[in-house]
């Protein structure tokens, strides 16, 4: 935590969920689950590190901690979609 | 006093709320109701209204952060730099029928936020004007916002509540916003909506429409979200309104 986040590019979804299996299996995924006193709590909850978004053909991104970056292709985030009609606009 | 099946108490009803009857109560002073992946990193934040519609987010770069801090009391921050962080429920529809969603939150203004929604594009959310974030609206994800007359200042906290007599009902919704018990100048109505038993606090991240609703901006956090699944009278809004009010120093 406190890691600067960024986006990272994969070429198909089957090159991210390769990666992000060694990752987990790396982190030690599932993470178990604390209450506020820090104590082992329920089952697991946290059973993924990150997960991918498929902008386009051939175009996968994903956003994680630098740190686990290294061989990855840095992108630009997801442009936000914002194709509204504007009803009872504020002047 | 009775009203629309919501029985009101000036000494307060079972469970701390001045009104009985919430079908929703996220608190995030009440450090019980939270679990954690690591650190103040939430995996789980669990409903007190005693039916169960705990907020989870398994994917640990989604998961919101406890680490801010209003009125002395601990706060959840949901966005850290280009992350979308967000937690969902999928085990009810809150915009079936009337409802009234009370929260505190400190959103920031330079960003398109969400406050309380569902999680696809055509689906309704509770927040800002993506537009002219500092409006307080409702909107159709990625297809339309109706907006009120009640602007938001930067970095301050605000209680706000959406009220609506009929939920999502013939394809269209209407909403009346309040901003510190003042109610906007007229109602929100946003036509051709649908809604789904997915509800999410925070934002989202879908293939088809990427950053569909983005998080409570850089630094802003949720104190407290609270809903019932009627439109509450005056009174009784006010007395909900004025313990948000009081608890979290707004």
């Amino acid at each position: 935590m406190g890691c600067l986040m960024r986006w990272y590019k994969f070429q198909s979804q089957q090159d991210f969920d390769v990666w992000h299996e060694a990752l987990k299996k790396q982190l030690g995924y599932p993470l178990p689950s604390y209450d506020i006193n820090g104590n082992l709590v329920g089952e697991p909850y946290t059973t993924d590190y990150t997960s991918v978004v498929k902008i386009a053909e051939n175009d996968f991104r994903t956003i994680i901690d630098q740190e686990y970056a290294q061989g990855l292709t840095p992108c630009d985030a997801p442009e936000i979609k914002d194709e509204r009609e504007i009803i009872n606009p504020q002047s | 006093m009775n009203i629309l099946g919501i029985t009101a108490s000036q000494s307060g009803a079972a469970g701390g709320l001045p009104v009985s009857g919430a079908v929703l109560w996220l608190d995030a002073s009440d450090s019980t109701t939270f679990t954690f992946s690591s650190g103040t990193r939430v995996s789980e934040w669990r409903d007190k209204s005693g039916n169960g519609y705990h907020f989870t987010q398994a994917t640990s770069t989604y998961q919101p952060d406890r680490s801010a801090t209003q009125n002395s009391k601990d706060a959840v921050k949901m966005r850290v730099g280009a992350q979308g962080y967000f937690m969902r429920n999928t085990a009810v529809n809150f915009f079936s029928s009337a409802f009234t969603v009370l929260t505190v939150i400190q959103p920031k203004t330079g960003n398109y936020t969400a406050y309380f929604g569902q999680d696809s594009t055509g689906y309704m959310q509770l927040g800002q004007d993506s537009a002219n974030p500092s409006v307080l609206s409702i909107s159709r994800i990625g297809q339309a916002t109706a907006s009120s007359n009640l602007t938001l200042a930067n970095n301050t906290t605000n209680q706000i509540t959406f009220k609506s007599t009929a939920g999502v009902s013939g394809g269209s919704l209407t909403v009346q916003i309040y901003k510190s018990k003042t109610a906007a100048s007229s109602t929100q109505t946003l036509g051709s909506t649908a809604s789904q038993a997915v509800s999410m606090i925070g934002g989202s991240i879908s293939a088809s429409a990427p950053l569909i609703a983005d998080v409570y901006g850089d630094g802003g956090y949720l104190c407290e979200l609270i809903i019932y699944q009627s439109a509450l009278s005056d009174t009784n809004r006010e007395l909900v309104e004025q313990y948000l009010i009081d608890k979290w120093g707004v």
